[in-house]
């Protein structure tokens, strides 16, 4: 029989930078908030990688992964191939009851309520009940929520109950009276404009990663949309700084 | 609101004239079954579609199985113009399984799939053909299959199986049920000449075009659709 092991890969130079270029920006940003990340739909999958990757491996922080576009099965195994510490994710797989996947063991991680009806999400996740906790999820010691993708809920939901689980979601992390929660969604705003457009103005920040995983804009934080910026210290390829990037930005415009 | 149907993610397929027959391309994330006898073009319709996407910064993984070694098969493919070995090892990643095939169970084949998929991260991948894994599996097939497609559609890539067909056969009926699409493509005797056609028997969640169009294969492009009705 043949030896078939897990390889093992490091995450390559060009994706690092961007995890780090990501980090320095969600740091200077504070973390009690929502941002947007914007990149081709064929894209998603490396760039919520390198979101995970700066936020566990750079930042250290502990938080939840809710995966509807596909079973949690797949990432948990790209970020232990990756080598990204998972010890602090925990999984709510949306999907996994609708996907008839034999990857890896069956999941612990169902969110009963599946992909419909998605507004019911955000009590589920904030009620701090025995099934959350059976999860391993603890919305008082979780310090970042990514959502793959927001933009995959539009299948089973209409637009309106999105942006019902969207503001909820808002509403609880604010009276939660918990400590600060950073939220990171992903979206491909050429096919979704009506959803990013909604999305937008709740959001801190917009990046926009390529194809190539640099950052084509950073966007602006609201709060700093002024001359004195923060500058972000490491940028993806092409740009030194945030500044410089802005400034491109504008030209493209 | 209920707002119109969202679009699927399309994915140009790099065969000039065959996506104006798929509304704009390939599902993002599906598996396409393309089908034909030997000669008909499978492979290098395949490897036009890895080109394609490298062209575009996307990531592209081969496997090869038992028809062929990786080796001779990248001999021939590049007399094609459209094959850029600057991409090599880089955008485009090959894999031969030929080997391991030998001596694999359906469990330890998938497993080794899904290793070299989440190393590579590829949003398009090829396995070419997979009609000898069939000849391999055997009963276990059928449930490979399955357990194939629905893995490579949830690590986010859209999939081209080739298939060989035998002679009375259209298309390889163990594997055309997991696919999202079937791509037929054909050789015909006609008086002298032997023509080829492709159709597209399947694309779900597309309006495709239906029936036979001529193509041809050309050294700069590969395949191409000679005669599509737009």
């Amino acid at each position: 029989m043949p030896n078939i092991r897990l390889a093992v890969v490091d995450v390559n130079e060009r994706d690092l930078q961007l995890a780090h270029a990501v980090s320095s920006m969600l740091e200077s940003d504070g973390c009690d908030a929502m941002f947007l990340v914007q990149t081709k739909y064929t894209n998603l999958v490396r760039v919520n990688l390198v979101i995970l990757k700066a936020l566990l491996d750079d930042q250290r922080k502990s938080g939840v992964m809710i995966t509807i576009d596909r079973p949690h099965q797949y990432l948990s195994h790209l970020l232990q191939l990756h080598q990204v510490d998972q010890k602090n994710l925990a999984f709510l797989d949306v999907i996994s009851t609708h996907s008839s996947d034999s990857k890896g063991e069956a999941s612990p991680n169902e969110f009963h309520g599946g992909p419909f009806h998605i507004e019911t999400l955000p009590d589920f996740l904030f009620s701090g009940n025995a099934e959350s906790r059976e999860l391993g999820i603890d919305i008082s010691k979780i310090q970042f929520v990514v959502i793959d993708n927001v933009s995959t809920l539009l299948t089973y939901n209409t637009i309106d109950s999105v942006m019902k689980f969207l503001e909820r979601y808002g509403e609880l992390v604010k009276s939660s009276g918990r400590h600060p929660l950073l939220s990171v969604l992903a979206i491909d705003k050429t096919l979704h404009q009506s959803l990013n457009d909604l999305i937008q103005p709740m959001c801190k920040r917009t990046i926009d990663v390529g194809m190539d995983m640099s950052i084509r804009s950073p966007g602006l934080p609201i709060a700093a949309a002024s001359p004195a910026a923060p500058t972000g210290p490491e940028m993806s390829p092409g740009f030194t700084n945030l500044s410089q990037a802005i400034s491109m930005k504008k030209e493209v415009m | 609101m209920r707002m119109a149907p969202i679009p699927f993610p399309r994915m140009n397929s790099g065969i000039p004239g065959l996506d104006d027959m798929i509304e704009g391309g390939f599902p993002f994330p599906s598996v396409i079954l393309v089908a034909g006898s030997a000669g008909a073009g499978k492979t290098t319709f395949a490897q036009r579609f890895l080109f394609a996407g490298a062209e575009k910064g996307e990531q592209c993984l081969f496997f090869s199985t038992l028809s062929e070694p990786a080796q001779w098969m990248l001999r021939y493919s590049s007399q094609f113009d459209f094959v850029k070995p600057e991409y090599y090892g880089k955008s485009v990643i090959y894999e031969d399984l030929g080997t391991l095939l030998r001596s694999c169970t359906k469990d330890q084949l998938l497993d080794y799939i899904d290793n070299k998929v989440a190393e590579v991260m590829p949003q398009r991948i090829v396995i070419d053909p997979i009609t000898v894994v069939g000849t391999m599996l055997k009963d276990d097939y059928r449930l490979f299959a399955f357990e194939l497609t629905t893995r490579l559609k949830n690590w986010q890539a859209t999939t081209l199986l080739t298939g060989e067909v035998r002679p009375g056969e259209m298309y390889p009926a163990e594997m055309s049920y997991a696919v999202d699409g079937v791509i037929l493509l054909m050789l015909s005797d006609e008086g002298d000449a032997r023509r080829k056609y492709i159709e597209v028997l399947k694309m779900r969640g597309t309006n495709h075009l239906t029936g036979k169009q001529s193509v041809d294969i050309t050294r700069k492009d590969g395949v191409v659709v000679l005669k599509a009705r737009f």
